[in-house]
């Protein structure tokens, strides 16, 4: 059953030259309830831009995005914002936690925006990652490894249907990388969450089953699509 | 489910507001600081200019009219009921014969001479009669806490409350007066009075005074009586001094009625023919008609305190705005992980209302502070009792106006972190 669709997504910036540059040009992809993909692209493919269609975080300039049966193309920016906090969560490249919160709070603030907190759950949830001296710790004063890990709990702790990876090992050391990737598949699998991972890392696109080349997907990426682009 | 968001909503805010004023621990001191001074300043302002002005107005004392010597009638005022100010001289003692026994139009009538003090306490040379009439209002006599009235032809003294508690006096202490009104260590009186009785605390500047015997006043060494003859006279001891020498620097008079003050204002200020004096009646009215014409100044401190608020309030909008570049990444986290944009600009007003809030509780104590100062002086110069606990609306209308002030000036920064674009602050993108 399928979670996300995606339909002739479009998305151009303007450059500081005034040129109208295409970023996305998605014809179709699906992704269906559980499933776990891994998209494969290199630096300046528009893999982020595609992960901030698919949150809502940018609204796509043609196209159609559904997620769990909402058109987030059609959709208020309220109604945007809701959606990604009930239904999505997002581990990023740079973790990006919240400096001045410790990890429980950045857990806990992100369920503030969903379903609600419940502490309880983002206290075991962080105590699963092996972070259960860590609690009350801010980021700067936990390792990197240890950061990836609290923002994996906070993608995860509101059970969304859809948790969407920008290089989620990409600051790691091979060690941390592996484990913080096994931990990630893992708590997707047992909460039926569907995962969309991007990566450049041969080591991590080697562990899915399913991978997509971002320039296969997005047509935008071509070199002969941008140069068109470019020329327009 | 929406009220559980609701709160859930909230709670996200509140720990957003206080991380940050954690992170900015300085500038968030800094700015409580500076907009509880403004606050407290206010509130300090308003109490005292309000209680100050009531307690001057409505006189603190039984009698609504003075006689005294010829010049500022609210000077005399001043004098003869605050124990302020200099004394303007001195009129006849037959003068205030005259009044007492004007038994149509007067009640009562009682002397004051003035010319002596003790470490600043003024010394009232008067009559027992003051313990006999009704000094501080219908039905309320000067009441003695111990010991007993003063003996006319006695050194005896009968002290204030706060006379007794500031110099350590008890009933049988011994002290010796001193010359003039401002005291000088060098011009002191030997002659041991000695304290017969303490007075009752009575909230008013007759806490702050002595009273003696007038004949011990008029027997005080160095104090030249000029009689109705202009001739200088010294009382020697033992000698009874003729009555045409004696003189009173005030005649405390209680009329019978308006109508009868009406009379003797007339009588006294336009048909007397010597134009020795000046008679004052309603006392409450001069002081009234001073704070009037003061008025001014009041209102150019308020307006200086609610200038004080503003900036304080300008501080809150600038502190914040300040910290909105180095947080636009903070703002952007937060609306990734699903928080409206209303739910930021909300983050941020709550917080400006916050260290506005806290600005307000730390400008009680500013208030505490700057009061207290000002009724210790208050009390100490005339006697009169300000109540620092004193209910007025600027207590609630200063904190409620500075948490407004606060939410407005958060209203800036707040619109700019609103307008955050999320996909830019999210670093890095590819």
């Amino acid at each position: 059953m399928t979670l996300l669709l995606l339909e002739n997504v479009t998305k151009q910036f303007r450059g500081p030259d005034g040129a109208v540059q295409p970023v996305i040009d998605v014809p179709r992809f699906e992704l269906a309830r559980g499933e776990q993909v891994a998209l494969e692209g290199r630096s300046g493919t528009g893999k982020t831009t595609l992960l901030h269609l698919i949150a809502g975080i940018l609204r796509a300039d043609g196209g159609r995005i559904m997620l769990d049966g909402e058109d987030l193309t059609r959709a208020s920016e309220a109604r945007r914002d809701r959606v990604r906090a009930e239904k999505l969560g997002y581990v990023f490249q740079t973790f990006n936690l919240l400096q001045g919160y410790s990890a429980l709070e950045n857990v806990m603030l992100g369920m503030s925006f969903g379903r609600g907190v419940d502490k309880p759950h983002a206290e075991e949830l962080l105590r699963r990652l092996g972070l259960a001296d860590r609690l009350h710790h801010r980021p700067a004063q936990l390792s990197i490894g240890q950061q990836q890990r609290v923002a994996l709990a906070r993608a995860v702790a509101n059970r969304p249907r859809l948790v969407l990876a920008d290089e989620p090992t990409g600051n790691l050391d091979p060690f941390h990388a592996n484990e913080a990737l096994e931990l990630l598949r893992t708590l997707c699998q047992e909460n039926e969450t569907a995962l969309l991972l991007v990566s450049h890392d041969r080591d991590v696109l080697g562990r899915f089953e399913k991978r997509v080349a971002l320039e296969t997907l997005n047509r935008a990426s071509r070199p002969a699509h941008a140069a068109a682009g470019a020329r327009a | 489910m929406k009220a559980l968001r609701a709160l859930g909503s909230l709670g996200s805010l509140w720990l957003i507001v206080r991380r940050s004023l954690r992170q900015h621990a300085l500038s968030t001191a800094i700015t409580v600081l500076s907009s509880g001074l403004g606050a407290g300043l206010v509130m300090a302002i308003f109490s005292l200019q309000e209680q100050t002005q009531r307690a001057f107005e409505e006189s603190p004392v039984g009698f609504r009219a003075i006689y005294g010597p010829k010049g500022s009638k609210l000077q005399l005022v001043l004098n003869s009921v605050f124990h302020l100010e200099s004394s303007p001289g001195n009129i006849p003692w037959s003068r205030y014969v005259a009044l007492k026994e004007d038994r149509r139009r007067v009640e009562w009538a009682l002397p004051y001479l003035l010319g002596d003090n003790y470490y600043g306490h003024r010394i009232l040379g008067t009559t027992v009669d003051i313990f006999d009439v009704d000094f501080l209002g219908p039905g309320k006599k000067l009441a003695l806490a111990q010991g007993a009235a003063f003996d006319a032809t006695r050194a005896d003294a009968v002290i204030g409350s706060a006379v007794a508690e500031r110099r350590e006096l008890r009933v049988g202490s011994k002290f010796q007066p001193y010359h003039g009104l401002a005291f000088d260590p060098a011009a002191v009186h030997a002659i041991d009075y000695v304290v017969t009785g303490i007075l009752a605390p009575t909230g008013s500047p007759m806490d702050q005074v002595i009273l003696i015997p007038i004949e011990g006043s008029f027997r005080m060494d160095g104090h030249a009586l000029v009689g109705t003859d202009e001739k200088v006279y010294q009382p020697k001891s033992g000698e009874l001094i003729p009555d045409k020498y004696k003189e009173v620097s005030a005649v405390l008079v209680q009329p019978r009625g308006h109508k009868a003050a009406k009379e003797l204002d007339f009588e006294l200020n336009r048909q007397d023919s010597e134009k020795l004096g000046t008679f004052v009646y309603p006392i409450d009215t001069i002081v009234a008609e001073f704070f009037r014409k003061v008025a001014w100044i009041a209102d150019v401190l308020k307006l200086v305190a609610f200038l004080v608020g503003i900036v304080a309030a300008g501080t809150i909008l600038a502190s914040l705005y300040n910290t909105m570049n180095e947080r636009r990444r903070e703002f952007a986290i937060l609306r990734a992980l699903g928080a409206r944009r209303s739910t930021v600009f909300g983050a941020i007003v709550l917080e400006s209302s916050t260290i506005a809030a806290l600005g307000a509780l730390f400008g009680f104590a500013v208030y505490l502070a700057i009061f207290g100062a000002a009724a210790w002086i208050v009390e100490a110069q005339t006697g009169v009792l300000l109540e620092i606990l004193h209910a007025h609306p600027i207590f609630v209308l200063a904190p409620v106006g500075l948490i407004a002030l606060g939410a407005l000036s958060g209203v800036v920064p707040a619109l700019r972190a609103y307008r955050t674009d999320v996909a830019s602050h999210l670093v890095p993108s590819s």
